[in-house]
């Protein structure tokens, strides 16, 4: 059953840690694709490139960062999905 | 107008396939190990292709890699098997009905220290899994098995072979190129290890397949110098194939089992009811596409050129080996004299095949048939 959604308590989870760019960033495209537009997925990437450019490719594909937040090495990266 | 009768050979392209093609060779798609939005558009495409064979195979723990098509993956997997193994895992067991990209590249090992046994089939071309079982050890590196036989679409028990090398711990893999969207394949349930799979059986484009690896199964790459598909299979992806790879399972319906089922049976019972000393090749546990049979007294190749003159294509066996004037090592494991073997023809049904087509395949075969007896 999926979560009530209020603020920005995922949908979904999507670990990306180890998969390398820009198959996180296809991965990551492809759950969004199947999301109803507002859901919110949570992904899990590495810092350093995948960091980089995972919120990019999404941003460039409609959809919104709500939040990145990085510690060790690991990060969670927060989007809600595009119209 | 021809009727084509060797999709076992290779399958005309469904037109799904044809648009996923199209959609990337227009689109704009760059490298897919490129970060930018071509390259990400193309990385797309590809995992989307990936998540589409996951599914249909069981989606068990494992890699998928995207290769040039089953004989590569094929070669991956004997050879890369080998250069992993452990010193005392030296005996390789394949069938006696395996594809030649299994078959030679196995017993090339025999020549680098490894012992290649052959598992032998009955009259039907099926593996027995107690004899199997009797083989099985802890010096046993790899049982290669296909799950349908290209020449005579005989179906093997994978499950229950799987099941006796998962007991004894010996890595078990299934080259499914002829089997695959055809018979129900999951790695898990079926005790898989590594899988063969390519596209241009399935109504796919020619040029790619995929290997599936369990996760834990020490395989490296066999080709060097790049670290695209995890570094697995390096070379830059043929996202245009792949893509057509994943349409053309996404288009496999267990309708077209169902509709090439009838109709291999109406071919067969044609063929079997109305031409006398018809036989059939195989087993009645065989492919839904797949018909091979031989006519007492006349060869294959004659009845093969003679149904190519009235536009029916087909095969006198597999579409590496029709080439060859050697009897099929696959009838000829299954026990046929070589002139036997010989006789030989195998009319292969797809998508795209009609009643009509069968019903003029057999009646086409009866008057050739009529004909060669009349002035022998």
């Amino acid at each position: 059953m999926k979560k009530a959604r209020k603020s920005s308590t995922p949908d979904e989870t999507l670990d990306l840690y180890g998969v390398p760019c820009p198959m996180n960033a296809a991965r990551a495209l492809l759950t969004l694709q199947a999301m109803d537009a507002g859901q919110i997925l949570e992904i899990l990437v590495d810092d350093g490139e995948p960091r980089a450019n995972v919120p990019e490719s999404l941003r460039e594909d409609g959809h919104e960062i709500l939040d990145i937040a990085c510690a060790d090495g690991r990060c969670r990266v927060l989007v809600r999905v595009g119209a | 107008m021809a009727i084509y009768l060797d999709n076992a050979a290779t399958t005309p392209p469904d037109p799904r396939v044809v648009t996923a093609v199209r959609r990337v060779l227009e689109g704009e798609m760059g490298n897919a190990s490129s970060i930018h939005a071509w390259g990400v558009r193309a990385a797309t495409e590809i995992e989307r292709a990936r998540q589409i064979l996951v599914d249909r195979t069981g989606g068990g723990d494992g890699r998928l890699v995207f290769t040039s098509g089953a004989t590569e993956a094929n070669n991956h997997v004997i050879q890369g098997m080998a250069r992993a193994a452990a010193p005392g895992r030296r005996r390789i067991l394949v069938s006696a009905v395996e594809h030649p990209s299994v078959w030679e590249t196995a017993w090339s090992l025999d020549r680098a220290g490894f012992t290649v046994e052959s598992l032998p089939v009955d009259g039907e071309g099926m593996l027995d899994p107690d004899d199997l079982a009797r083989r099985l050890g802890d010096d046993v590196l790899l049982v290669s098995v296909m799950q349908a036989n290209h020449e005579v679409g005989t179906v093997q028990p994978i499950r229950d072979l799987g099941a006796l090398c998962h007991r004894a711990g010996v890595p078990f893999h299934v080259d499914a190129a002829q089997g695959f969207t055809k018979e129900p394949l999951h790695v898990d349930d079926d005790h898989v290890d590594l899988l063969t799979l390519n596209a241009h059986k399935l109504h796919g484009p020619t040029g790619v397949g995929a290997l599936w690896i369990r996760s834990g199964v020490p395989l490296g790459p066999l080709l060097l110098g790049g670290g695209q598909e995890s570094g697995l299979r390096p070379g830059t992806v043929n996202t245009a194939g792949v893509a057509g790879f994943g349409a053309a399972a996404s288009a496999a319906s267990a309708d077209d089992i169902l509709r090439m089922t009838t109709l291999r049976d109406r071919l067969l019972g044609r063929i079997l009811g109305g031409i006398e000393g018809s036989r059939l090749h195989g087993s009645r546990r065989r492919l839904c596409s797949n018909v091979n049979v031989g006519i007492e007294g006349i060869p294959g190749k004659r009845l093969f050129q003679e149904l190519g003159r009235r536009g029916i294509v087909c095969s006198t066996g597999s579409a590496c080996s029709s080439g060859s004037l050697a009897p099929s090592r696959i009838l000829l494991a299954l026990g046929l004299r070589p002139d036997r073997a010989h006789e030989a023809l195998r009319l292969s049904l797809g998508r795209f095949t009609t009643e009509a087509d069968v019903d003029q395949a057999a009646d086409a075969l009866g008057e050739i048939v009529a004909e060669i007896r009349r002035t022998p």
